[in-house]
Formats: structure tokens, sequence, C-alpha cells
């Protein structure tokens, strides 16, 4: 069903969609417990952006680090690891005369584990790490719960 | 906003690649009424070859264009071509606006895309371009006509027309190129027009089903060959001759020697490489399939006129990206059966050199999935050496699956199934796929053939001095050769069915 719905709708729906309840629920337990990330590259850095999460890094180690260093610092997500987390490449960023002859580009999913310090990613340290929203929190989700 | 691929019907409305499989498919299906005796896609307008002096001194539409279907001949031909403006601009703007395309610049650029299409089809079928010297069924139009001289070029005349309008506009109106950019999609364009092929191939199958099967079974042949082959020898050349990264390395020779853009974007997803990476390697197939495809159709037709099918299927193998593969397939078609007929005076059934340069591309295609996932392991695994940390989800073959490869092969086996369960029908069921796999898919080779022309800017060379050379040797020295090599091993000898007159 979820497919025919995803048909259905366009991405002008989606777009409008977005403001509707369900929508909004989903962008809460998102910014809650980021577990699936949506990564870019723009001015020359990699971005990856989650709720309330965006880090950067000049290659992709870099971001990772970043990205594990995120997780490694706020409690909330701390007592979650080690995790497997979702990257997912956002194909807005590519020209879109290039989506006609191939409308992917990659996913990958990066298990961060706790590690022995926030910062202890073996790669580069020169990535940034944000809070876009600050709306993490220590609130265990329902799914988490049981 | 953004767009990720995260389940297994990501991007079903919202990509050229599903909607060439939707629109191809709809028309197929729209076209089988014709069993119940009524015909839905004959009021699509085709054009009639026409002479010039003749014309002028007696002008009517119906004298350049005509209906494909026989129930629609009391049809004004404006009528005509009016309702295939409206339809198909009408079907392609649903895709537009499922695929998030802005509808005004998509209408206004498809409207003039569609008339510099239609003046370019028109023209090219002028008798001094397109008619060819040569008697058959007991008629030479050529000389009944009184043509004092002629290019002879076949349909090929106006393809070429159509190329020449959209590299003119590519490169002397860069302001009237942006302004068609949204309208102007090749990719999704050839796409449907490979669906409408295997409707072709599928009447194709029922007529001559063993020739069919072998060139389906050697066309796989050629996956190896690119694969296996010209990839390893391309990437060593580009890492030890001309000392380039390793990330531009396995881009580039995937972009040189396996399918184009798509493999140069699947590969630079796969090793995870900078997206500035592809981008580039992409401009660079764009410009380079322009020039093979205005070479090498010539080339082989001079060089190899008396085998078409080696001429096809090495095609497949040398052009890279589908549409230009398919466009060069098509040029060569016509060239070839135009060639033919005017020394041999026999006519080769259309299709079948295009369908051999297409079936070699399309296994080409199918398996770069695996390839790119085969890569990713390998850059994991060998290169980065991060087992453990990064692991890459199986699904990603599947997200790079040319999914217009379901609606060719869905539509073929549809027509073939058709004709083996219901035999008494199929002759109805000719009537309304003989539109679609014809005049339909001539019209949309033709905006293919514009559209290409107006993305390719020559200009975009400037600067890739290491890029371009290395392209060119490659092309020269390592693909073209083996490509001709390969398809002469497995095809030499074979010709299309000739056409009974």
């Amino acid at each position: 069903m979820a497919a025919v719905r995803e048909y259905l709708a366009g991405p002008r729906a989606r777009r409008t969609r977005r403001n509707d309840s369900s929508s909004v629920k989903a962008m809460d337990r998102e910014s809650r417990y980021p577990r699936e990330f949506v990564l870019s590259f723009e001015r020359g850095r990699w971005l990856a952006a989650s709720g309330g999460v965006a880090v950067d890094g000049a290659d992709l180690p870099e971001l990772e680090a970043s990205l594990a260093r995120a997780f490694r610092s706020i409690p909330a997500l701390a007592a979650r690891l080690p995790v497997r987390v979702q990257l997912r490449f956002d194909y807005d960023s590519l020209p879109r005369w290039m989506r006609q002859y191939q409308a992917h580009y990659f996913n990958y999913s990066l298990d961060i584990d706790a590690g022995t310090a926030p910062e202890d990613c073996g790669v580069g340290r020169g990535g940034t790490a944000q809070w876009i929203r600050g709306t993490i929190s220590a609130e265990a989700s329902p799914e988490d719960r049981r | 906003m953004n767009t990720t691929n995260r389940r297994w019907y990501s991007g079903m409305a919202s990509t050229e690649d599903w909607w060439a499989v939707w629109l191809g498919l709809f028309l197929f299906g729209v076209s089988l009424i014709s069993i119940w005796g009524l015909d839905l896609v004959g009021w699509m307008a085709r054009p009639r070859a026409w002479e010039l002096t003749n014309l002028a001194s007696d002008f009517s539409f119906a004298g350049i264009l005509r209906p494909a279907g026989a129930a629609y001949a009391e049809w004004h031909p404006l009528a005509l071509w009016l309702t295939t403006y409206v339809v198909f601009t009408g079907l392609l703007t649903i895709g537009a606006w499922f695929q998030g395309l802005n509808l005004r610049r998509f209408i206004a650029g498809f409207t003039v895309l569609f008339l510099v299409t239609w003046a370019c089809w028109l023209v090219g079928n002028e008798m001094h371009l397109a008619t060819i010297d040569a008697t058959q069924g007991g008629r030479n139009p050529y000389v009944e006509n009184g043509l004092s001289w002629g290019l002879q070029l076949g349909d090929g005349a106006a393809y070429l027309l159509a190329l020449t309008a959209g590299l003119v506009i590519g490169n002397f109106a860069k302001g009237l190129a942006a302004f068609l950019k949204e309208a102007a999609k090749p990719e999704w364009f050839i796409k449907t027009a490979i669906v409408f092929l295997g409707i072709k191939l599928g009447v194709m199958t029922v007529d001559a089903t063993s020739f069919a099967l072998d060139l389906i079974l050697t066309g796989a042949a050629a996956t190896f060959v690119a694969y296996l082959f010209f990839w390893p020898i391309v990437y060593a050349m580009a890492r030890r001759l001309f000392k380039l990264g390793r990330d531009s390395s396995a881009v580039l020779a995937s972009g040189i020697s396996i399918c184009g853009v798509s493999a140069a974007i699947a590969t630079a997803g796969a090793i995870r490489a900078r997206p500035v990476i592809p981008v580039t390697v992409s401009m660079l197939v764009v410009i380079f399939a322009m020039f093979e495809l205005i070479i090498l159709p010539g080339v082989y037709t001079a060089f190899a006129p008396d085998e078409p099918i080696v001429n096809g299927a090495a095609m497949g193998m040398t052009v890279k990206t589908d549409g230009a593969d398919a466009a060069a397939g098509a040029l060569l078609d016509e060239l070839m059966i135009g060639q033919h007929l005017q020394t041999a005076g026999e006519q080769w059934e259309e299709g079948w050199i295009l369908s051999a340069a297409l079936l070699t591309k399309i296994w080409i295609d199918v398996f770069i999935g695996i390839w790119a996932f085969l890569l990713a392991l390998i850059w994991v695994y060998k290169v980065e050496r991060r087992p453990g940390q990064v692991s890459i989800s199986p699904m990603e073959i599947w997200f790079r699956f040319p999914k217009f490869v379901i609606g060719y092969f869905v539509a073929w086996l549809g027509y073939v199934g058709l004709a083996a369960w219901l035999p008494d029908h199929i002759g109805a069921a000719e009537v309304g796929a003989n539109t679609v796999q014809s005049p339909m898919r001539h019209l949309m080779f033709m905006l293919t053939f514009v559209s290409m022309g107006v993305m390719t800017d020559f200009s975009k060379l400037k600067g890739m001095g290491r890029l371009a050379l290395l392209y060119g040797v490659a092309l020269v020295v390592v693909i073209a050769p083996i490509a001709y090599v390969v398809a002469w091993l497995f095809h030499r000898g074979l010709t299309p069915p000739i056409v009974t007159p």
C-alpha cells in the first residue's frame, strides 16, 4: 500500500504532505533518535543531516568521525550505542539532467560503537557537528520501551 | 525536500526511468484494444514521402501527413497532427508533474522540441533526401517521381536533420538550449522508445524466432567483454599512462567501457566518490557519445556493408549511453538498409540492426547494478579497508537496475505470449501494436535526436584535456577494435530477413 500511496501522491503532494500531522510526528521521532541521515555534497564538503542533527566533513571518513562524535557526546544518543546509522545520498544535490541516466548514487550503513572516548573514531577530526533545532531529548520512544 | 532511495518502490513515480515503463506499457495496452476492433492509437500522424516541386505546385497537408491507422483515413491531416501533439504533450506532462519538473517550462520547452522535431521529420521525408533508387516489387519511386538527384538516405535523412538541428541549438543558440533544458530529456524519450521497441521485437520474434533468440543470447556475451576486458584495460591505462587517481580512473573506466553516464554514476556511487567526478565524466561521455553517433554509422556502413548484424552489435558495445546507442543503431539501420537496397536490390527488414545494437547494450545495462555492488564491496574491504564499520546493502543492486528494461521485456514477452495463446487475434492486435512500434517509436527517436543535440555543448570539452585524451585513445585503440572483433566472432554472416514485396 505504501508503494501505491507514494505512486499516487507524486512529489508535489509529498511536499504538501510535509505539513500534515503524521509527517510532523515522523519528524519528531526522527529528531529524537536520528538513525537515518540524508547525505549531500555542497561546496566541496559532505553533509549529513537528520532531524536536529547536522554534521559535515571534507571527506566521508571525516564526516563519519563527526557523526560518531555527535552520537558519543549526547547522552540520549550515547545511551543507545552501538548503533547502525543509514546514510542515504540526496540525489537532488546532483545536477538535475543526470537523473535521467541513473537515479541512484549510494546508500550505506555506518556502525558506530561506544568507543573509548567521544572523539575516538580513528580518522581525521576536521568535521563539525551541530544541533539545528536542539530537539534531541533523552525520552525513550515507545519502540525502545517495548 | 530531498530525493533518496529508501524502499524497493522508491522512484516509481518520480524518475524518468520508471516513467518510460509506464508510458510505454500504457500505450502498448491501449493499442491492444484493437483486438476488439477498436483502434485507439491510429490517430498518430506520420509523414508521407513528398517531392518539392510537386508539393509546391499542388500543396495539401494530405501530401505530407497521413494517419497511422486506416480507421482514421477520413480525418484532416492537421487534426491528426494536433491530436498527436495533444496526446504526447499530455502524457509526458503527467510524467513531468510526477517527476517534480516545472510544468510551465516543460510544456513550453516540449512544444518547441515537438515543432523542431516535426519540421525535421517532414523535411527529412522529401524525396531528394530520403528516396532510394531501387526497384522493389516492380516499382521504383525514385524513377517514378522523376528525380534527377538524391542523397538516398532513407529515414536516416530525418534523423540526421534532427541531430543537426539539436546541435545547432545546443552550440549556437545557448539561450534557447537553456530554455529547452527542462523538456530535453533524451534518456526518457529513448527509454520510452525502447519499451515500444520491445513490441517490435515481439513482432520480429513471432516472424523469426530463432534469429531473435540468437541475437539475445549472443548479446549476453558482450556483457563479459565490456566488464571483463574493457574495464580493466581502461582502468590500467588511466592509472599507469595517464596517472589519474584511483577514484577518477574507476569512474572514467566505467563511463568509457560499460554504459556511459549511468555506469559512471553507478561506479562513482559504489566507490563513494565526490560527486564532481561523475559530473565531469558524464559531461565527457555525453560529448564523446555524440562524436560516436555522428561518425560510426557512416564508417560501419562504408567499410562493412555486408555485415549488418556485426555492425549493430559492435555499435552496441562501442557507443555509450542508451540514447546515443539507440540513435546510432537507428541511423545505422536506415543507412545499411538503404545501401543494401541500392546495391543488391533487396530490402532487409527494418529493426534488426537496431535491435542488435540495443540488445547488446541492454545486457550491459542490466548488470551495472551487480558490477557496482561488487566494486562497492571491493572498495570497502580492499581499498579503504574498513570492514565492520561500513556495510552495503544488496538493495543497491535494485536501486541501480535500469527499470526501462522491465518495460522492454514485458512488452516483448507480452506480445509473444499473445501470439502464442491467442493466435487468432494476433492479426487484430498488430493493427494497434504496429502504430506504437513504428510511428510512435520513430517520434520518440526523433525527439531523442533533437534533445541529445540540444544537451551537447562541445565547448564543455575545454579544460578536460587529459580526460578527453584518455577517452579518445581508449575508444580508438581499445573499445572500438575489440568490440568489432567480438561482434564479428558471434554474428559474422548474419543478415536480417528480406522484405518480400
